[in-house]
């Protein structure tokens, strides 16, 4: 069952398109990583499906229904954590609590005490006074205790210390264990996430590059690293069959990151090499990115 | 509702300090204690400064919470806290906005408590400084409530910081000026006033559009501001694009319509009008100047020079506390009319001498390069309309009109009420001006009021004065009429108010006659002939007596009736009369009856019922005016007497 999805999605600010025919479709129970650098359309894609934007073109969908008709009941559902903590800066975390406990159908409040002082984050001191790491452990916590169905999260951990960003996705990792709750996300926090999440999608300017399963992913990247044959690099025979994304020439040798990595293809390649057969090493989700949005944007309807 | 009521409480919640606030209801506590403080009047003092300081407390607030409930939250980005919660978005915007709402009036209220816990609320309390009553009660929370949400989107577009903001100003200024000409164009039409007979609100009808219009600006903001909220969310750009479109749709649309009326109620035609206040005839010709109010047009009461045989009409100025006032003035020979029209605002602007030529197609208007700073009580035209007198500030001035040189320039000296009658000697363009002047004695008001008349011809070539000519009236002074062309003036004389009616000669001053009349007489009036008849009081009825122009009594034509009203002469020796057997109005034609005398035979004949001369006994003699009546249920109606044929002239939509 799909619980999340967005079809031919476009958001236009003025003349700038931020997001251009993006689609993408999130399972129950899968953990999405929407990955991409600042201004590719995250937070935009993001707002389409908590209702606060209204697409220029196609359509978001949360439960199968239309969150910007239907914004407030959907939420009833969905734990949301922003990108920058928002709460009114005067209200404490108690007060917080209180208030969001008054507008969704059940709150689990002892969940959230229990929760916040697992994160040792005050619960008497004014939202605004406390520490960026403790708002943002507020702002999951609050996310959290309604027991959501889907979980947003905007770049949760974005200018935390690695002490809180290990604490809001390792409550993150428990809340996926005990509950299985889908959870959609957008991260610069990329070795965090890599070993939570399911799918991954690549945003550049607007358009989605990549959206796949993580293993699948990491299956065809990888990196080869092979000796200087003396012709050029980029023309070494059976690379081009396995879709390079980067060649760069090294010192002692060649190094290329290729996107349609297996082991048919690398056959072709290595048969061809002899002796000097190249060395494959596996990528971190963070090299894949990198080398994604590293290389110039795909020409119209090219994928990676 | 739960999403509201959610958000209400805690934006409350939030600012539950401001109750702090009725602290500063105590400082009138103190004010009587001061030095100089008014101890004797404590609880009125108390009184009066709680209210001023419940209003600016309850309006600082009110402009502050306004300004911030949502503005702060959106330019920092804090109202997604709210749209990413189960919330409506009009549970977010109402929930704010009722919050600084609260909080305003309820920190005023708090203010007002301590005195009104001490004092009461009643007449020795708040009560006595409160001087609008119940409807004030409901109007400053009302107030506060417009300072809410005009603080909240004036915030909300200043805080955006969008090129939109350009969009505001332009549009901010658009609508000004739409209303403002609109309003101008109502109030320089005279258009602006419905206090007349029929009308018993007294509204203005530029009052009456603002009073609309000032509820359509709130609407306006309040939509806008729910728009702005409810459909551009947490962007603040497009939260102020969608803000600006809404407000200035809806404002900019109200002001379109404002000027839409406002050419649509200035627009009346003579076919418009509903009843008819006033009639004035010129004394040859066909024109008449008729004024009254006009159908779903409140507060507005045209007034039209009308020439009876084409049906052509030219809109003239209306006056608007009292419509009848300032009737155009036509020129002996009918061929000319004239009136005075403000170059602006009525009574702060410049008034401008205006004329038609009826003689010529179309009737051309012309606005005279003449121009007075204040409204002159009197205008009169020369029989030929080549020159006019006007009393400006206290001298009476006689000038060209074409050329608008002035030809004589004479003080006046005596009170300005009654205004003095004037009269050009002679026909065509005359060279002599005779001046009817009323001079009161203390006391001028009472029963034993007195004064004389003062009357002096003007060589209009020379400029020279003749001696004045005195003539004391009596305590009810001034009852009085100058004959047609100024060549003789009936005055009562005598003590008491009922005193007797003497003619004179007003070139020389000379004692004519005494008007005896059976009964007591009421009113004297000169025919176009130059007969006199006076109208006079007798238990059984009123009776008209009619003299010749030297006095002589003719006849006596006796009237079962309460009121009688004197009309033209249809031919010579003929003469219209209505009569009432109720102190009726002249402007309603049902309760009157006319008919027709034969001052010759001293004959009569019926003309019906429903019906009363509309142009008075100045028309000329046989003229289309002395056959001109008000018909009760359908308008003017042109009367022949000799075949009782009646034509209707001018209907009315009442």
């Amino acid at each position: 069952m799909t619980v999340l999805a967005v079809e031919e999605l476009a958001v236009r600010y003025g003349d700038r398109l931020a997001l251009d025919d993006v689609s993408l479709a999130v399972p129950a129970g899968a953990v999405y990583a929407l990955l991409g650098l600042n201004g590719a359309g995250k937070s935009s894609l993001v707002r389409c499906l908590l209702g606060e934007q209204r697409p220029a073109a196609g359509r978001a969908r949360i439960f199968g229904r239309d969150p910007w008709k239907e914004r407030a009941s959907i939420l009833a559902e969905v734990g949301v954590v922003p990108e920058e903590p928002d709460a009114p800066p005067a209200m404490t975390a108690r007060q917080l609590s209180r208030f969001c406990a008054s507008l969704y159908p059940s709150w689990d409040e002892a969940g959230l005490r229990e929760r916040l002082e697992r994160f040792a984050v005050p619960q008497d001191l004014p939202f605004g006074r406390l520490s960026k790491g403790q708002k943002g452990q507020v702002m999951l916590s609050l996310a959290l205790a309604p027991s959501p169905r889907l979980l947003v999260l905007d770049d949760p951990t974005l200018g935390l210390d690695p002490l809180a960003r290990r604490s809001v996705f390792g409550e993150l990792i428990g809340e996926l264990a005990d509950r299985g709750t889908t959870v959609f996300l957008t991260t610069h926090d990329l070795a965090a996430v890599e070993g939570i999440v399911d799918r991954v999608g690549i945003l550049k300017a607007g358009k989605l590059l990549l959206d796949e399963e993580l293993e699948s992913l990491k299956r065809r990247f990888r990196r080869l690293s092979f000796a200087p044959a003396g012709e050029d690099a980029g023309r070494t025979p059976g690379l081009a069959e396995l879709a390079p994304v980067a060649v760069a020439a090294r010192g002692w040798g060649v190094e290329a990151v290729v996107s349609g990595y297996d082991e048919e293809r690398f056959s072709l390649l290595r048969s061809g090499r002899g002796a000097g057969a190249p060395e494959v090493t596996s990528l971190s989700l963070e090299e894949i990115f990198l080398a994604v949005v590293g290389r110039p944007g795909p020409a119209q309807g090219e994928s990676v | 509702m739960t999403g509201f009521l959610a958000v209400l409480k805690r934006e409350v919640v939030e600012r539950r300090l401001l109750a702090l606030a009725s602290l500063v209801g105590l400082f009138p506590f103190l004010l009587p204690l001061l030095p100089g403080g008014d101890r004797a009047h404590a609880a009125e003092v108390r009184s009066v400064a709680a209210l001023a300081l419940a209003a600016v407390v309850g309006g600082i607030l009110a402009f502050l919470l306004g300004g911030a409930v949502i503005g702060r939250d959106l330019a920092e980005r804090r109202l997604g806290f709210y749209f990413a919660r189960p919330l409506a978005g009009w549970a977010i915007w109402a929930g704010k906005l009722a919050a600084a709402f609260l909080l305003a009036v309820g920190a005023a209220a708090l203010v007002l408590l301590p005195t009104a816990v001490v004092d009461g609320i009643g007449d020795g309390g708040l009560r006595q400084a409160w001087m609008g009553g119940a409807a004030a009660v409901l109007l400053a929370p009302l107030a506060l409530a417009v300072l809410v949400v005009a603080a909240d989107v004036v915030a909300r577009m200043a805080r955006s910081r969008s090129p939109w903001l350009v969009l505001d100003l332009a549009g901010l200024a658009a609508f000004a000026a739409l209303v403002w000409t609109a309003r101008r164009r109502l109030i320089l039409a005279g258009a602006n006033d419905i206090f007349t007979p029929g009308h018993q609100v007294p509204l203005v009808a530029v009052e009456l559009a603002v009073a609309v219009l000032l509820p359509a600006a709130f609407l306006a903001m309040v939509a806008a501001s729910a728009v702005a909220v409810i459909r551009a969310r947490t962007d603040p750009r497009r939260s102020h694009r969608l803000l600006s479109i809404t407000l200035w749709t809806i404002l900019l649309a109200c002001a379109v319509a404002f000027q839409a009326f406002s050419f649509w109620e200035i627009d009346a035609t003579p076919t418009d009008l509903t009843a008819i206040l006033e009639t004035r005839a010129a004394p040859m010709g066909s024109w008449i100047a008729v004024s009254g109010p006009a159908a779903h047009r409140r507060g507005y009461v045209p007034r039209f020079l009308l020439d009876l045989g084409s049906g052509r009409f030219v809109r003239t100025f209306s006056f608007p506390p009292f419509p009848w006032w300032h009737s155009p003035d036509f020129s002996g020979d009918g061929r000319r009319a004239a009136w005075l029209e403000p170059q602006g605002v009525p009574g702060r602007s410049p008034f401008q001498l205006v004329t038609a030529d009826l003689s010529r197609p179309g009737a051309p208007v012309a606005h005279r390069s003449i121009v007075f700073d204040s409204l002159p009580q009197t205008l009169v035209l020369s029989a030929d309309g080549s020159r006019f007198a006007v009393d400006d500030r206290g001298r009476l001035m006689v000038s060209d009109l074409e050329s608008g040189r002035l030809l004589a320039s004479l003080p006046l000296a005596r009170n300005s009420w009654p205004a003095p009658e004037v009269r050009f000697l002679g026909p065509g363009s005359p060279g002599f001006l005779r001046v009817f002047e009323i001079a009161l004695r203390e006391p001028l008001y009472g029963p034993d009021r007195a004064g004389e008349v003062a009357i002096l011809d003007l060589d209009l070539a020379t400029g020279r004065r003749s001696p004045e000519i005195h003539i004391p009236g009596g305590p009810a002074f001034p009852t009085w009429a100058v004959s047609p062309h100024g060549q003789r003036i009936v005055l009562r004389q005598g003590d008491g108010k009922d005193g007797p009616l003497v003619l004179f000669d007003a070139a020389t001053g000379r004692h004519l006659a005494d008007l005896t009349t059976p009964g007591t007489p009421a009113y004297p009036d000169f025919l176009a002939d130059g007969r006199v008849a006076v109208v006079s009081r007798q238990p059984a009825g009123r009776d008209l007596t009619i003299f010749g122009p030297d006095g002589q009594r003719q006849r006596s034509f006796h009237f079962a009736a309460r009121a009688v009203v004197l009309g033209g002469q249809p031919a010579r020796d003929l003469l219209v009369v209505a009569t009432s057997t109720a102190n009726a109005e002249r402007e309603d034609p049902a309760p009157w009856s006319s008919r027709l005398l034969d001052l010759a035979t001293g004959g009569e004949r019926a003309l019906g019922s429903g019906l009363i001369p509309a142009a008075g006994s100045s028309a000329a003699p046989a003229s289309a005016a002395s056959r001109l009546f008000h018909r009760a249920g359908r308008g003017l109606v042109s009367l022949d007497p000799v075949t009782g044929r009646e034509t209707t002239v001018l209907r009315t939509r009442g």
